[in-house]
């Protein structure tokens, strides 16, 4: 009897927190694959990537602008592909080929049963240290 | 250690972890050589890729970074990871637990996101508690429910193993102290409780533990001298020895046999990698054999074991008393320790890099908790002992936890500590 109450117990507890860590309220500050923020000389902030980052917008938005860049070491390293995918579907690629900032737009699609979409940034070939791209601020269109 | 001081080591070993990282001291689980012992994990389940490829083109545009130890081989360019797969094999349940978790709350599952970190990080944490459930079964059969929880509270907060139990705990010293605990354990019941001879489940066993010890780190093929040296004291027991081995080579067959397929995987990566069933995967880094740096690995304020854990002096004494439960292991003790400190005073990097006190000996603690309980067994049967040994051990606890969270705040330098430095950081905490 008391083995089958704490069985019971048990259950509920794991159902409980399965329900919670289905979208709990932090998730939209969880990123992963991004250095600390740092400020351009004409003061524009960036954070740069590793080979891989993501982060979560709110599923209602419309649209969301990325600003990226990357830096070249020398004037014949190869251009930098980078791919960004909404919910592991993939939304936009574009070319890096030098320093100057590119802003992709990129419309959302309709919401679906989540409340946040995982946005996820991959660069084909990275810098000393695992650099990938430089991304500025992320702006969300409602 | 009863069930109630096991669950309290638990509920420690818990909120150590989450402090540690709540309050930002370290960064995610998976760093450093954490990062080379667990990279296997996503690259055979999220990727289905043996050979690592897939998961540098994810993580790191196709290149991993220099301190993850992952080299291109020579020759075939493929990637060779220093590190073997054992600590990954370990891991595997945490992890799928995680990547379950992940899939459910829609994070990245690139094997780097918040559930992987920290199924590394809990997993390091659960090994090392394993590690002392076992050692309490090895050291229940010997000597009292006091002594033990003496010597495994003593063990657990006295020495590094707390650290690596939760700071650094994707390391793969947790794991090694398991699976000597383990090894310990299971050789004594086969050599004493063979009754009767066959002891088929314990070989398999012990053919298991023994070919995840090599896999876990190749080095650690040294402890399993304690297998065929059990009971050895001198020449004549030797010869016993070896003569009951002989009398029981089916079961020595079926050891073997375990261990080769247990090993059997890590062979066939290396295989894919480089042509060959076996490298020396550090690539250029190696051994100095002639000129090992024995007194600064057991003595120097750098990284000295008995600097930064002094209670393994106890142990010693201990392990010199000559007790009933340790004369058996004494010679194979003393042979596989001495191997041990030779060999990581020869590497090149001797300190082991950033780390606190020094970690290569967390994973042979459970034979230095031997020693630490038949001291402990030996001051229990006088007042006066008990509080003398007491004062001493109390003394180191204090010190090694102390040092530990001056190593956690940054008061206390990673690396390449000095005496000056140590002198004006002692038992400070700013």
């Amino acid at each position: 009897m008391r083995r089958a109450l704490f069985f019971c117990v048990l259950s509920a507890c794991v159902v409980s927190a399965l329900v919670y860590l289905r979208e709990p309220s932090w998730l939209a500050r969880v990123e992963s694959g991004f250095r600390k923020w740092e400020t351009t000389p004409d003061g524009k902030r960036y954070r740069w990537t590793n080979g891989h980052a993501s982060f979560f917008v709110p599923a209602g938005a419309a649209s969301i602008e990325i600003p990226a860049r990357t830096t070249f070491d020398t004037p014949d390293d190869p251009p930098v592909l980078v791919s960004i995918s909404i919910d592991d579907r993939l939304a936009d690629q574009f070319v890096l080929r030098d320093d100057t900032w590119q802003t992709r737009k990129l419309r959302m699609p309709p919401p679906g049963r989540r409340s946040l979409r995982r946005i996820d940034v991959r660069i084909d070939r990275v810098r000393a240290g695992n650099l990938g791209a430089q991304i500025g601020d992320i702006t969300v269109v409602r | 250690m009863s069930r109630r001081t096991l669950f309290a080591a638990a509920l420690l070993g818990l909120a150590g972890y989450v402090y540690v990282y709540a309050a930002g001291l370290a960064d995610p689980p998976v760093r450093s050589d954490g990062y080379s012992y667990y990279v296997y994990l996503p690259s055979w389940f999220i990727y289905g890729d043996t050979s690592l490829s897939a998961v540098a083109r994810d993580c790191c545009g196709g290149e991993f970074p220099a301190f993850t130890a992952i080299i291109r081989w020579p020759g075939t360019k493929r990637w060779v990871n220093a590190h073997p797969i054992g600590v990954a094999v370990l891991q595997a349940p945490f992890f799928l637990i995680g990547h379950a978790l992940t899939r459910w709350s829609n994070l990245s599952p690139d094997g780097f996101t918040l559930y992987y970190q920290h199924a590394v990080g809990i997993s390091g944490l659960f090994w090392a508690l394993a590690g002392l459930l076992v050692l309490r079964a090895l050291l229940r059969r010997h000597f009292s429910e006091g002594v033990t929880t003496a010597t495994l509270v003593a063990l657990l907060f006295g020495t590094g193993l707390y650290h690596y139990a939760t700071y650094d705990s994707s390391y793969s010293h947790v794991y090694s102290f398991f699976l000597f605990a383990a090894f310990l354990y299971l050789t004594e019941r086969w050599w004493h409780e063979p009754a009767p001879p066959p002891a088929w489940a314990r070989s398999i066993l012990l053919g298991i533990v023994a070919g995840l010890i090599v896999l876990t780190r190749h080095t650690n093929v040294l402890f399993l001298l304690v297998f065929p040296l059990y009971g050895v004291t001198g020449p004549q027991s030797c010869r016993a020895a070896g003569s009951a081995l002989v009398a029981r080579q089916r079961e020595l067959m079926a050891i073997a046999g375990v261990s080769a397929l247990v090993l059997l995987p890590q062979l066939f990566i290396y295989h894919q990698a480089t042509g060959r069933f076996i490298v020396s995967s550090y690539g250029d880094l190696g051994f100095n054999f002639g000129s090992p740096r024995i007194w600064d690995v057991l003595f120097s304020v750098q990284k000295g074991l008995f600097f930064w854990s002094p209670l393994l002096l106890v142990a010693l004494a201990g392990w010199a008393s000559g007790h009933t439960a340790t004369r058996p292991l004494a010679v194979a003790a003393g042979i596989v320790i001495a191997a041990d400190v030779y060999l990581i005073a020869s590497w090149w990097d001797w300190q082991f890099g950033s780390s606190y006190g020094h970690r290569g000996f967390i994973d042979t603690l459970p034979l230095f908790a031997l020693g630490q309980a038949a001291a402990f067994d030996w001051a229990a049967v006088s007042r006066r002992r008990m509080i003398a040994v007491g004062v001493v051990v109390a003394a180191a606890v204090f010190l090694s936890v102390f040092q530990m969270v001056q190593y956690w705040t940054g008061v206390m330098p990673m690396a390449d500590l000095t005496w000056d430095q140590y002198r004006q950081v002692f038992l400070r905490l700013r």
